[in-house]
């Protein structure tokens, strides 16, 4: 039998072309259904996230005939009547194999290396093989998807550092404070991008977060979301002993925290350090301020160039990765196939995405 | 040799603490330091007839007090793994974040927490002292070098403790301390052995 993919996904395809295509879970074991009952497959899985549609599928049809049967299941099952061209894609094996494990150790993802869509994979297949779609050839390869990502990411430096605003801010609390556990955090101006660090740091332990915005209403909205508190804006410096990170977002067109207040406000910390995360731009907190004892300041500039250089570092890792991804695949397939595999895979239809 | 083993101990001991087993990356170049250094011909007396061996309260002395100064070579070590990992965060240098090395607060922690015992044991070791020359006869202890100095350690190191205790002395200005407190030691701890009857 040929393993096959046909999918879409954030490479090939706008979020409005994916919205279309995607699977709400309850809909999954109907289609999967459907396409056996046709004869298009004889085991298959379906993927459905916000970056990608996939169908993973062994066919005993030629491998071609069976992908573009696949393709015209997904326009049809999903009743899209515009014309596709090139935003669906799809492999045969060992092209298939390799795309499944490259997207199962996060290489294929839209932040290189995160993890959220082996999870994704994993119940994609789960909910597969408890409704008996999946056989001998996707249990093997999906198994075999899981251990190689295992090693990718234990074993390469493909999920190290963070690469988003928020997990660096974590992660450089993590070098400043022993534990996140029992920190105060306060959010100054309640934007999306604070929202985020801020729940990041909750997540890690953060034990309160206190926010304070010109908008009283704001403040108290997003203290909600938050399980936190909301301090009016000409009170928030009371609060400021006790804090241990501050992050700063406000629309402010002058510093919101100058060196001469924060001198004067850190004064009966004693050595205590304080975490000052500027994500606002024009900037909220003075750069000065870090040449004071104790306190760090961070501005988004540093935590972009702090994440891009995490995804430098993973990018580097992507060659031995996709090395050993080849070598993994051909040998599941020759597992499966021990009479001969010579084929080389073909991508049938959505570009050469061999290499994405 | 002794203050070498006991440092290498207290570091195997806090090793067991596998948030802070990086300091064995900082400490072990001291450790090589000391070692060679306890090469150096001359620094220890012959003691045929086994004098400091046989009163216990000698041995006592001694075992306490260079145990107390292992201690404050691994607060040493901690300060100065502070001090670049500050640095780091300070310059918002990108090694900070990939480093291996321990939060700041913590190595502030640990280093402070060192510094007591290793104050606790130098007390107790120095508290022997009076016990050990009360047969001397004669003896002006301010006229001994060694002891000057003992006490001179002694009240450097508590008024380092008690300065943290008190305004909570910390930061950057504490891991300098430390690390000055020990430089000190361990350049004049010889120098003033040599210029002392009593510990000849």
């Amino acid at each position: 039998m040929a393993v096959v993919v046909v999918g879409i996904s954030h490479h090939s395809s706008s979020v409005a072309f994916r919205e279309r295509f995607s699977f709400a879970e309850s809909e999954i074991d109907a289609s999967l259904r459907q396409l056996t009952e046709h004869g298009i497959v004889q085991e298959s899985v379906l993927l459905s996230t916000c970056n990608r549609v996939e169908l993973y599928a062994a066919t005993r049809l030629p491998a071609t005939e069976a992908m573009h049967a696949l393709k015209q299941f997904l326009i049809e099952n999903r009743q899209y009547t515009d014309v596709v061209k090139d935003e669906i894609y799809g492999f045969t094996d060992p092209l298939s194999v390799e795309h499944l494990y490259r997207v199962a150790s996060g290489l294929d993802s839209l932040v290189l290396g995160e993890t959220e869509i082996l999870g994704q994979l994993k119940k994609a297949y789960h909910l597969a093989k408890e409704t008996k779609y999946t056989g001998r050839q996707l249990n093997k390869i999906f198994q075999k998807a899981f251990h190689v990502s295992k090693h990718i990411r234990s074993n390469t430096g493909i999920q190290r550092g963070s690469t988003s605003v928020g997990s660096v801010a974590v992660e450089l609390a993590d070098k400043i404070f022993d534990g996140l556990k029992g920190r105060r955090v306060m959010v100054i101006g309640a934007g999306d991008t604070s929202e985020k660090t801020a729940r990041s740091l909750l997540s890690r332990g953060a034990s309160e977060v206190a926010v304070t915005n010109r908008s009283y209403d704001r403040a108290l909205e997003l203290a909600n979301h938050l399980n936190g508190r909301a301090v009016k804006f000409q009170e928030w410096e009371t609060e400021f002993e006790d804090l241990d990170i501050v992050i700063s977002s406000t629309s402010a067109p002058t510093y919101v925290l100058d060196r001469a207040r924060v001198e004067r406000l850190v004064r009966p910390r004693k050595s205590r350090p304080l975490l000052l995360i500027d994500i606002a731009v024009p900037r909220d907190i003075d750069p000065e301020i870090n040449e004071l004892e104790n306190v760090y300041v961070y501005n988004i500039d540093h935590l972009q160039s702090i994440a891009q250089d995490h995804l430098s570092q993973r990018q580097k890792e992507i060659s031995s990765c996709e090395s050993f991804i080849k070598s993994k695949a051909t040998e599941t397939l020759e597992s499966l196939n021990p009479y001969g595999n010579d084929k080389d895979g073909e991508s049938v239809f959505g570009g050469d995405r061999s290499e994405a | 040799m002794f203050v070498n083993w006991s440092a290498v101990g207290a570091y195997l001991v806090l090793g067991l603490w596998p948030k802070i087993r990086s300091l064995g990356a900082f400490a072990s170049p001291i450790f090589l330091f000391l070692g060679i250094y306890a090469l150096m011909p001359g620094l220890d007396h012959h003691d045929p007839e086994g004098e400091i061996t046989k009163n216990g309260f000698v041995s006592l002395h001694a075992v306490l007090i260079l145990f107390s100064y292992a201690g404050f070579g691994l607060c040493a070590v901690a300060s100065c793994m502070y001090i670049i990992q500050e640095r780091n965060l300070k310059k918002h240098n990108i090694s900070a974040i990939l480093s291996v090395l321990p939060p700041i607060q913590r190595l502030e922690s640990v280093a402070g927490k060192l510094v007591v015992t290793s104050l606790v044991l130098l007390t107790f070791g120095l508290s022997l002292a009076p016990l050990l020359v009360k047969d001397k006869e004669g003896l002006v202890f301010y006229q001994d070098a060694k002891i000057l100095w003992s006490m001179l350690v002694w009240t450097a190191y508590t008024g380092i403790v008690l300065a943290r205790w008190k305004w909570r002395f910390g930061g950057k200005r504490l891991a300098w301390c430390l690390i000055a407190g020990f430089v000190f030691l361990i350049l004049t701890f010889s120098g003033t052995n040599l210029m002392s009857d009593l510990h000849q």
